[in-house]
């Protein structure tokens, strides 16, 4: 029997069933889409973890547990246990070894973005992605006591501009709990470009400018019956008495594990340092466990799906004995029989495949944008890890091997009972 | 409207991410080296331009069995077998041939042994102590050490059975990572990233 023959029929088959076999494509697609978009998001979402901060050798706080100290430093997330003194930021920076010393100040928001108080040396020296410098979208970095420099996500969420003066609130809410600073209101000069990182959502100001605002504030509250103007403030003393925390960087990178046991073992004061690459992998230590969930639940979303495929196959089959016992007596061998049903199951898997990918493609240049808006994520497509490949690889076998039993079963029952008028 | 599938991902992602937050006060704090813990060891491992830098710290049951001072001759040959085979740690530590590193000098550190690193190590013991621990300094001079693809610490582990497993902190010229050596994957992955 001439292949070609054979193939139109086959066609001509799958054409009548074209519903059915469009349900399971449609489910195969779903199970390319799920599995290759929770690979898509893990890897990112890792990616996007690790270019947070990079270029700096240590995060110095109080002891902590490592995470923490990172979590609080850079992510802007908790908050720390204790303060370091100043006097501990000024020994840092006579260490041997050390380049530079960026002290943070942190612990008040505006409108539930955290304020973030530093020394120019941030602009100069911090670095996130491939060792990226931070850029200014417009304007210029704090100047005046009384300037803020804002984040991209901040400005855009806010609808900030250049010149605007805003009130920064004491402590960390979304809610301001009345006590706020509105008597010394901040004039934006700056708005940082977007980095992808907790920076966007981060509002800068000098560390005078973090004591000033406190100044007439004692234990967490306003001092009742001090109150000291803004202009006022001006003229006191406002070097900070202690920060939350300080990056670090090093002449050379390879000293880090002598400047950090010079830290650790720091007399004035119980201090901590951590490496925040080690400690970025410590971090998804904890997530990891959950993205292997997250990977297995997929994993069980395609096992499903090549169920279905089976069980679209296998209940196709009784309706199909009659049509596979007379290709059989018009002349098709078994092996053909089983040849068509292999070929129908590995054509469909590449559909299904093909389609799940297209949605997939699609999805993310659609919402690449409000993903990179809410979880600072940005989905990138050219890089296929060899994990995807390997789930596609997977994928396809998995529906051949679906397709392959129905066929099996076929190419037993073809001739045998195909023929018998009782259906 | 955002596909479903996707939606239910990300936030389970995202609460995954808060709870870290929650999850991390009670990780145990790698930078705090002097938790005791029987068959496991600290080790950091600088890698600059001509220098692989490694120091390995622990309790030195991992190397002896015991951990206080030789009180016969069977282990005061267990510590001088212990000290000359740790002197030679390129038998130990083997770095990546086409970094060309050879080693330079090795330094021990034990309190309870007598042993006096030129630097210290600030940990000093007051000998009443249950626990004692040991640190390894070593240094290997190379040609090529940024080539380095790993470092080998197979013949530690077939050396010391006791040792189960290292934590280890990388600071390469580029990155810095953590990993976790054991018996079964003793190799130190340099590269990929």
């Amino acid at each position: 029997m001439s292949r070609a023959f054979l193939l139109g029929l086959a066609w001509r088959s799958a054409w009548n069933r074209r519903f059915t076999l469009a349900l399971t494509v449609f489910s195969i697609a779903l199970s390319t889409f799920m599995l290759l978009g929770v690979e898509r998001v893990r890897t990112d979402l890792r990616s996007s973890f690790s270019s947070a901060v990079s270029g700096t050798d240590l995060i110095v706080g109080a002891r902590t547990g490592s995470v923490q100290l990172l979590l609080y430093s850079v992510f802007h997330v908790g908050a720390a246990t204790n303060n370091i003194r100043w006097s501990s930021v000024e020994a840092l920076e006579q260490l041997r070894g050390v380049a530079w010393v960026v002290p943070l100040s942190l612990g008040d928001s505006h409108r539930g973005f955290p304020v973030l108080g530093t020394t120019p040396a941030y602009f100069a020296h911090f670095r996130y992605g491939e060792q990226q410098p931070l850029q200014l979208r417009e304007g210029q970095r704090f100047r005046d006591l009384y300037e803020v420099v804002i984040g991209a996500e901040l400005a855009d969420r806010l609808g900030y501009r250049i010149g605007q003066r805003i009130a920064l609130a004491h402590g960390t809410g979304e809610i301001s709990l009345g006590a706020g600073h509105d008597d010394k209101p901040f004039t934006i000069s700056g708005i940082l470009a977007r980095t992808g990182t907790p920076v966007d959502r981060t509002a800068h100001i000098s560390l005078e400018a973090m004591e000033a605002l406190h100044v007439d504030w004692m234990a967490g509250a306003p001092l009742p019956g001090k109150s000291i103007s803004a202009e006022e403030a001006r003229a006191l003393q406002l070097q900070p008495r202690s920060v939350t925390a300080a990056l670090v960087g090093l002449h050379n990178r390879a000293a880090v594990f002598s400047v950090q046991r010079q830290v650790n073992n720091f007399g004035a004061e119980p201090l901590m340092s951590v490496l925040p690459g080690v400690a970025l992998d410590e971090l998804w230590d904890v997530v990891g466990a959950g993205e292997q969930a997250l990977l297995l639940m997929s994993g069980l979303v395609a096992l499903v799906s090549m169920a279905g495929l089976m069980s679209v196959i296998l209940a196709g089959l009784n309706e199909r004995r009659r049509e596979l016992a007379v290709l059989r007596t018009v002349g098709a061998s078994p092996w053909q029989v089983l040849a068509l049903l292999a070929l129908e199951g590995i054509l469909l898997t590449l559909a299904g495949m093909a389609l799940g990918l297209l949605a997939l493609v699609i999805c993310v240049l659609a919402f690449n944008p409000w993903l990179q808006a809410h979880f600072g994520l940005t989905l990138d497509l050219r890089q296929v890890t060899s994990m995807q490949w390997l789930l596609l690889a997977g994928l396809l076998l998995a529906g051949w091997l679906a397709s392959l039993l129905p066929g099996w079963r076929a190419y037993r029952l073809s001739l045998a009972d195909g023929l018998s008028p009782r259906i | 409207m955002f596909p479903p599938s996707l939606i239910p991902g990300l936030a389970t992602v995202r609460a995954l991410a808060l709870a870290a937050g929650v999850l991390a006060t009670a990780l145990p704090a790698a930078a705090h080296p002097h938790a005791h813990t029987h068959g496991h060891m600290d080790l950091a491992v600088a890698i600059d331009a001509q220098t692989v830098t490694l120091a390995l710290e622990g309790p030195l049951d991992g190397f002896l069995g015991f951990e206080r001072a030789p009180r016969n001759d069977a282990e005061r040959k267990r510590v001088a077998d212990m000290v000359a085979r740790l002197k030679a740690a390129d038998g130990l530590f083997q770095p990546d041939a086409a970094a060309g590193c050879r080693l330079q000098k090795v330094e021990l550190d034990s309190a309870v042994l007598g042993l006096r690193g030129a630097h210290g190590h600030g940990h000093d013991h007051d000998g009443k102590a249950e626990h004692a621990d040991i640190a390894v300094d070593i240094v290997f001079t190379c040609t090529r050490a940024a080539q380095a693809r790993f470092i080998d610490a197979k013949p530690l582990f077939e050396a010391y059975p006791r040792l189960r497993s290292i934590d280890v902190q990388v600071a390469a010229p580029q990155k810095q990572f953590r990993r976790t050596l054991g018996p079964r994957a003793a190799r130190l992955d340099l590269a990929g990233r």
